[in-house]
């Protein structure tokens, strides 16, 4: 129990020196050679060969102590440099159009047909160039491009609409038909019905054959039957499935309503980050964060294993839970009913003015001045239980951080709309103060780091709930757990003020806040990569 | 749905059902004043461990036939078959999934297909996984076996 010291350390929050919280681990000094070469790949990105030999080296443990104290460590440290791109399914259409052109003087077929050849070989250029030089005439027939010509009993009729005068389509079975639509085979159906069956197969992402044979209708036909450009759809729901084919390189993004995709060219270093319990974060162009590997919002410093545990868990208790864990308080002086408006724990309440803590609903006093300890579970209220009790103990304790979870959550959604205001308080400033824009943007960057900060606190406790709370690693990310608390809600704060005046008056003290939550949450996910390196934490159901 | 292309279906089957007497006992609506219900017994084709037993079918037809496909099953706990699961008598067979499927067949062409699937069993996408390996291990009499195990506990049963 060598960590009094340490303990004392990391309480010690005034100007956050580096390495102090847990100095006395050599994994420390290894974890942060590796960065340092993370980060020197990203001066010098294609050298995949010195990675691995670095790699190999640190495996080798023959790392020399190579630190820069004056380094300045962010968010962005803890995570690993990927080559990624983004996209949308239009940029990725267009890519598309641009392979049919290079294509196009190689086949000397129409453009529609090669657009044809390619979604029948999934978009996959090599194989289809493979097989053209094999069988030409045979795969032509094969994508329902040209007629067979063994069927030539058939009687050929010109592609497209037609007029008749009484005709019986074979499907709805409605006499006196006027417009009917047919390929070169011959096979004739009224337009409506034609144009339910495509409509039903648009989102398939298939090719859409004649009904009755293997003929192929090529995009300018999709758009003459429906008068429209209904065959963009069909491509997009293509390149929906080309996606979804090649979901080891390609991803959507998560979240709500967002359509980018991120691709991955080079998989090949996901094992060497996930032995190291980094996770694979990529940001899509809508600034959306998200785990590559899990298709999870960011979730460090839980790892995607724990994270998957976690909501799995979550999904399971949460009919327990959700009774528990609802909106609103009593104040804990006036017993009145207050809601939660703004994304800060401390609480005043309208009544009675009383300050508490929305967390742990007692007397905001100690928590502003000295250290903040609600994050921590008080594991000692449990110990004269008996072993029956060890049932609800289990749930009672997952119920305490689970709490902290959802707290952390909704503060965060607060937060989040706290976000859509700073907008105007930004275009305040310009107004009232005469703020340059570009000047104002320190709200725009506080928030940022905020949102980050309660993202990372949110899942932290996912890990302490999977930690062996009696080690002492444990006790040292509960306590970085709480600075970042306390930092946080610092912050918040903040964020709150209205006025104008005061928040330019602030302009440093926000620096200042960001700087270190930044800092905190930096110094967290490190603990928690480090805590699960470590095999402290141990996923149970 | 159209009305008119049940009618016709109808008409064609009441013409061309005598045609199918090895094959298809029955094929008809439920009731008269519903299409959308229909229901089929098939024979057991000659050279199968199914010869001389009948299978009835249940036929749901759904609001956008043809667009979409027939629901069919076979009754539950009738048809020991290795595309077929026993205890619900789900079929697999593919020109009965809705993207395979084309507006252009009917019923009796669903009804002839199955009737090839009761010759041919398809061991790659087995439901009854039982039946479908011991036919794939090629051990033939157990598989009549444990198929005519099967239809005779049915028999006996109902």
């Amino acid at each position: 129990m060598a960590n009094d010291e340490d303990y004392q350390y990391s309480s010690s929050d005034d100007d956050f020196p580096e390495q102090q919280y847990y100095e006395p681990l050599e994994h420390r000094d290894i974890t942060n050679n590796i960065l340092d070469d993370y980060e020197y790949l990203n001066y010098d990105t294609d050298s995949l060969e010195s990675f691995n030999s670095d790699v190999d080296i640190v495996d080798g443990m023959a790392v020399s102590h190579v630190t820069n104290p004056n380094k300045k460590r962010s968010i962005e440290g803890a995570m690993v440099n990927l080559k990624y791109e983004c996209f949308t399914t239009q940029d990725i259409f267009n890519n598309m159009l641009e392979k049919v052109d290079r294509l196009q003087p190689m086949f000397s077929i129409p453009r529609e047909d090669i657009i044809l050849l390619l979604q029948k070989y999934g978009w996959d250029e090599d194989r289809l160039l493979e097989d053209w030089t094999n069988k030409m005439d045979g795969l032509l027939i094969e994508a329902g491009i040209h007629i067979n010509n063994e069927q030539k009993e058939l009687p050929k009729s010109q592609r497209g609409i037609s007029n008749r005068d009484f005709f019986t389509c074979p499907i709805c079975c409605e006499d006196q038909i006027k417009e009917t639509y047919s390929l070169e085979c011959g096979h004739e159906y009224c337009i409506s019905c034609y144009r339910h069956y495509i409509e039903d197969r648009l989102n398939k992402g298939n090719i859409i054959t004649c009904m009755s044979c293997s003929l192929a209708l090529k995009n300018t036909d999709i758009d003459e039957l429906m008068n429209g450009p209904s065959s963009e759809k069909l491509m997009h729901s293509s390149i929906k499935s080309f996606v979804q084919k090649h979901n080891e390189n390609y991803r959507w993004c998560p979240f709500t309503d967002c359509k980018c995709i991120v691709h991955i060219q080079d998989t090949t270093e996901f094992v060497e980050y996930i032995r190291l319990h980094y996770s694979p974060y990529v940001l899509c162009n809508e600034s959306h964060r998200f785990c590559f590997s899990c298709s999870f919002e960011m979730h460090s410093p839980a790892d995607c294993e724990i994270t998957s545990s976690w909501i799995k868990k979550a999904k399971k208790e949460s009919d327990n839970l959700n009774w528990v864990l609802s909106h609103t308080k009593e104040c804990p002086k006036c017993s009145v009913n207050i809601e939660k408006n703004g994304g800060c724990n401390h609480m005043i309440c309208s009544s009675c003015k009383y300050e508490f803590c929305w967390i742990c609903n007692s007397d905001w006093k100690p928590h502003g001045s000295s250290f903040y300890q609600c994050t921590m579970y008080n594991n000692d209220e449990l110990k004269t239980q008996t072993v029956i009790e060890d049932v609800s103990k289990t749930l009672k304790r997952y119920t305490f951080f689970y709490r902290m979870f959802n707290e952390h959550e909704v503060s965060a959604k607060l937060d989040w709309q706290l976000g859509q205001t700073v907008g105007n308080k930004i275009k305040s400033l310009q107004e009232k103060m005469g703020v340059s824009w570009i000047e104002g943007q320190f709200l725009t960057e506080s928030l940022k780091i905020l949102n980050e900060g309660r993202t990372a606190l949110k899942w932290s406790f996912a890990v302490v709930f999977y930690s062996d709370s009696s080690h002492n690693l444990t006790k040292i990310f509960v306590d970085n757990q709480a600075l970042l608390a306390n930092s946080v809600e610092d912050l918040s704060a903040l964020l709150q003020i209205k006025s104008p005046e005061t928040i330019m008056e602030k302009k440093v003290e926000f620096y200042n806040k960001a700087g270190y939550v930044e800092n905190r949450t930096y110094a967290l996910m490190e603990c928690g990569r480090e805590l699960i390196s470590k095999g402290i934490v141990k996923i149970t159901n | 749905m159209s009305l008119k292309r049940l009618l016709k279906e109808k008409r064609l089957i009441e013409k061309e059902l005598s045609g199918y007497s090895e094959s298809i006992e029955l094929l008809e609506p439920v009731a008269f004043e519903n299409f959308l219900k229909w229901r089929a017994v098939l024979k057991g084709p000659v050279n199968t461990p199914y010869h001389k037993h009948s299978f009835k079918l249940l036929i749901e037809l759904p609001s956008e036939y043809p667009l979409v496909p027939p629901a069919i099953t076979f009754e539950p706990y009738s048809m020991p078959h290795c595309n077929v699961e026993f205890s619900t008598g789900k079929i697999c067979l593919n020109i009965l999934e809705h993207e395979h499927w084309s507006p252009v067949w009917n019923l009796m062409y669903v009804m002839v297909a199955l009737y090839q699937l009761l010759q041919e069993p398809v061991v790659d996408s087995p439901l009854n996984i039982d039946l479908a390996n011991i036919l794939r291990a090629g051990d033939t009499s157990a598989y009549h076996g444990l198929i005519n195990y099967y239809l005779q506990e049915d028999t006996a049963t109902h």
